[in-house]
């Protein structure tokens, strides 16, 4: 039979279906190809360009001083690398980044060399670069060089603190001080992210796989404007004496706080490449032999456990004393002293006779007590024991060492931690520097202070308070003297020994311990200069003045002793001869007005003598009195000396005065000064001996 | 009348024979033909052109068709519409993953902008620099004496001011 012909439109489409089913087949084979065959390494390849696991490394926490003010921060800054494989024009680029990052072209070069010698394709050219160059270097758009985020630690304040605060290395891990110390708490804990990328590697979406957890920041009790004020003061007394180290603690003593630590020399944590040396903490980590000072301890121990008074003589062997098969020689030769001036003194053998009156057992107790021999327990990496030896370990002739400061070693921080003891009434404080920490959006966490202990009886502490403060008064810290303010301390010189001479040299380390006032001691500090050719009371009591004039200036602590009066100038001269005096206010309300020269009170600037007129004040207030002069604020201080206590007390009745009478005999010294002018209620001590 | 088959065939024998002389095409193609069938009759086809006026003729509308092609056309907007629904929230989604993702540089940079014034404002605010500056300045300590001592009336509620007598 002969088939009918096959249409056309059918043949067509018979074949449009073939064509149809083969690209199906291939389309088929290939989907098979690239689903089953080659998966996994596709799924890879797919996960590397499309998806993206970030560590985030979470911003380090703040550190900052009692007021806030930032010592440490972080910021995002950019590093820069370079593909070299990449660069369109290699001499060009390296041209370019060179200029603007302040690089060595031909070093440049070559690295790039090396690079592309061995076929890296990442190089860094320059890490943590500032936000102008980064802009700079941007705006040339040279293909081949990246940007890279990282972060940079920046200390606002500079050398301020520096060995408190210490710093950080390439991988901000804190190195030295508190960035060591809590380097955890600053950190914080890395997180990650899982991020969808586009073809251009731009983040489309993100999921937090890993929360970050960010860096505490931290508030230390450090404060600004004492910690520049030991600076300064430390610096320039270790250049004026030639000194090789030094180092001064500031503590608060009622709560221990550090309002100050500062070491001589010191760096600049924003340098990295500084004197490795100069970033020993000494205040905290090397120990020395402190001298005098710690003829406080001794007597404290004899206050407490013999019947020693202030007042009682002690036998001091005119200058010479033959001990334990040595010879120990005095300053001065002293027949006999009471206990009160054997401290203001500095008796040596006066020191020794007390020690031996306690004896070894009890006085190696108060040492202990007082915090020697072991970490003070200040939040501060490194931290030196110092060096007392146990009890068995002394030899015949280590109390009359001992009783004096030497066969044994503690820190600046240790002596102000018991300084800060006798200060506040006998409680052995540990030293708090940091203050709370808090982690950003949540409460502040208090550090709390370790418990205070009691090491003295309130009483002793008094006397002590009392003692040390003739030593500044009459004795060897005159130095310490403060205008304004009374301060109790004691000096303390140690001849150096030279190991590899195997003798003493004639250089010492001076120290000074002190706090102020004296009634509420407000500061308590300790001072240290090492490789000093003058002693203690040269070198060191003047740092002490320094120091605590700024700090209670910066506390605001109100005088309790009446200031000297200004020298008189110029126009104030007139007025004060005028016998000008101001009491003013309504109602019967006394303002007080003590008129200093006019140039003064409009802007606090006064032309000095040789130099250029100061700039004009911006706006002088209009706070001139009518009439200038000087108001008396009650009667002026009678001299007692050579007057027994009732006539003192008879004549003080009569003026209005109230007399604090010290020991018994005849008036001796008295604070303040005759001719003072005191205020009212303002006590005279008056001290008695016979 | 030559069919069309010898005028073609003509043309091709010329062709073939090229540069040969007129005589000898002429009894090459007389040859040829004698063993050549005879053309079939209405063989021949005429072609002449004849004008149609289809000014008056009309479609009649296919109601049918339209509607298939109404039926096509909504069935592909339907798709159409279908297809950018599936896809629509994936792209806004990819855009609000863009908008997010500059958000939080801007708020990174932001956030670095105020650290960067916080250390500069450190900085210039550094104890040092203002007691260098204070020495440009040839400003002094108050010294001792210097100061004024106010003592407020309870009425002040701990204001202080500096009061003339004669007010």
């Amino acid at each position: 039979m002969h088939q009918p012909a096959e249409p056309q439109g059918a043949r067509r489409l018979r074949w449009l279906f073939r064509i149809s089913l083969a690209c199906f087949l291939g389309v088929l084979a290939q989907l098979v190809n690239l689903q089953v065959y080659r998966h996994r390494d596709l799924e890879r390849q797919a996960i590397q360009q499309q998806e993206l696991d970030l560590e985030v490394q979470p911003p380090r926490g703040s550190v900052l001083d009692r007021s806030g003010q930032p010592l440490a921060m972080s910021v995002a800054v950019d590093s820069v690398s370079m593909d070299p494989s990449r660069l369109e024009d290699p001499q060009v680029a390296v041209e370019i980044a060179s200029e603007v990052l302040g690089l060595d072209a031909e070093e440049l070069w070559s690295r790039i060399q090396w690079a592309e010698a061995h076929q890296r394709r990442f190089l860094w050219i320059k890490r943590r670069i500032t936000p102008a160059e980064s802009e700079r270097l941007r705006s040339y758009r040279l293909e081949g060089i990246e940007f890279n985020a990282e972060s940079s630690r920046v200390y606002p304040k500079g050398r301020l603190a520096a060995h408190v605060i210490g710093d950080v290395d390439f991988q901000e891990k804190g190195n030295y001080g508190i960035e060591q110390q809590l380097n955890q708490e600053l950190s914080g804990t890395p997180g990650s992210v899982h991020r969808l990328l586009d073809v251009k590697r731009r983040g489309i979406d993100s999921q937090v796989s890993v929360p970050t957890e960010p860096g505490s920041n931290v508030l230390l009790t450090i404060d600004e404007r004492i910690q520049y004020a030991a600076e300064q003061s430390l610096e320039a007394a270790a250049r004026v004496h030639g000194c090789r180290t030094g180092s001064v603690v500031v503590l608060k003593p009622d709560t221990g706080e550090v309002l100050a630590l500062a070491n001589y020399p010191t760096f600049d944590p924003n340098e990295a490449a500084e004197r490795i040396t100069a970033r020993d903490n000494l205040a905290v980590s090397v120990p020395y032999e402190p001298g005098s000072v710690m003829k406080v301890i001794t007597i404290a121990a004899a206050l407490e456990t013999t019947a020693l008074r202030p007042e009682s003589v002690i036998a001091c062997g005119n200058g010479q004393l033959h001990f334990a098969g040595r010879v120990i020689h005095d300053t001065a030769a002293y027949g006999s002293l009471s206990m009160a001036d054997v401290l203001a003194k500095s008796s040596n053998l006066g020191a020794i006779q007390i020690g031996m009156r306690v004896g070894e057992r009890r006085l190696h107790e108060y040492l202990r007590r007082f915090g020697f021999g072991r970490p003070t327990g200040v939040m501060l990496p490194a931290e030196s024991p110092g060096l007392l030896r146990e009890l068995s370990a002394w030899s015949r002739g280590s109390i009359a060492s001992l009783a004096m400061g030497h066969e044994m070693s503690a820190t600046t921080t240790q002596l102000a931690q018991a300084c800060a003891a006798i200060a506040n009434g006998g409680l052995l404080m540990t030293p708090r520097l940091v203050a709370w920490k808090q982690k950003p959006g949540e409460e502040r966490e208090l550090i709390p202070a370790a418990g205070p202990r009691r090491i003295l009886r309130p009483e002793t502490a008094i006397l002590l308070r009392q003692m040390m403060e003739r030593v500044v008064l009459h004795g060897t810290g005159r130095q310490a003297r403060l205008e304004g303010y009374t301060a109790g301390g004691k000096t303390g010189t140690a001849q150096i020994f030279d190991l590899d001479a195997g003798r003493y040299t004639h250089l010492y380390n001076a120290s000074f311990i002190g706090f102020a006032p004296v009634n509420q001691p407000r500061v308590a500090v300790a001072v240290t200069l090492n490789g000093a050719s003058e002693y203690g009371a040269a070198v060191a009591a003047p740092v002490f003045r320094e120091v605590v004039t700024q700090a209670l200036r910066a506390l605001r602590v109100p005088k309790d002793v009446p200031e000297p009066a200004p020298a008189p100038t110029g126009a104030a001269t007139a007025s004060r001869r005028s016998g000008a005096r101001q009491c003013m206010g309504p109602n019967g309300h006394a303002v007080c007005i003590e008129v200093p020269a006019r140039e003064t009170l409009v802007a606090g600037v006064r032309a000095e003598p040789g130099l250029p007129s100061a700039p004009p004040p911006v706006a002088a207030p209009a706070m001139t009195p009518a009439v200038p002069g000087q108001l008396l604020l009650g009667p002026r201080v009678p001299d007692f000396s050579g007057q027994s206590v009732r006539s003192v007390v008879g004549q003080a009745v009569a003026l209005g005065l109230v007399v604090e009478p010290i020991g018994s005999g005849l008036a001796r010294s008295q604070n303040p000064p005759p001719g003072s002018v005191v205020a009212r209620g303002e006590r005279i001590r008056v001290e008695f001996a016979r | 009348m030559a069919t069309m088959e010898v005028v073609l065939r003509r043309a091709w024998v010329e062709k073939l024979l090229g540069g040969r002389s007129a005589a000898s095409r002429i009894t090459a193609t007389n040859d040829a033909q004698d063993y050549r069938l005879r053309a079939l009759p209405n063989e021949e086809i005429l072609f002449w052109r004849k004008r149609i006026d289809n000014s008056r003729v009309s479609r009649k509308p296919d109601r049918g068709t339209r509607r298939a092609a109404f039926g096509l056309l909504t069935a592909a907007g339907l798709c159409v519409i279908a297809v950018l629904a599936m896809l629509a929230p994936g792209s806004y989604s990819r855009m609000a993953g863009y908008e997010i993702h500059a958000l939080e540089q801007e708020r990174a940079r932001l956030l670095n902008e105020r650290k960067l014034l916080e250390v500069e404002q450190a900085r210039l605010a550094s104890v040092g620099r203002l007691e260098t500056l204070a020495r440009r300045w040839r400003f002094v300590d108050p010294r001792p004496g210097q100061s004024i001592h106010l003592h407020a009336p309870p009425a002040a509620d701990g204001a202080l001011a500096w009061n003339p007598p004669n007010r």
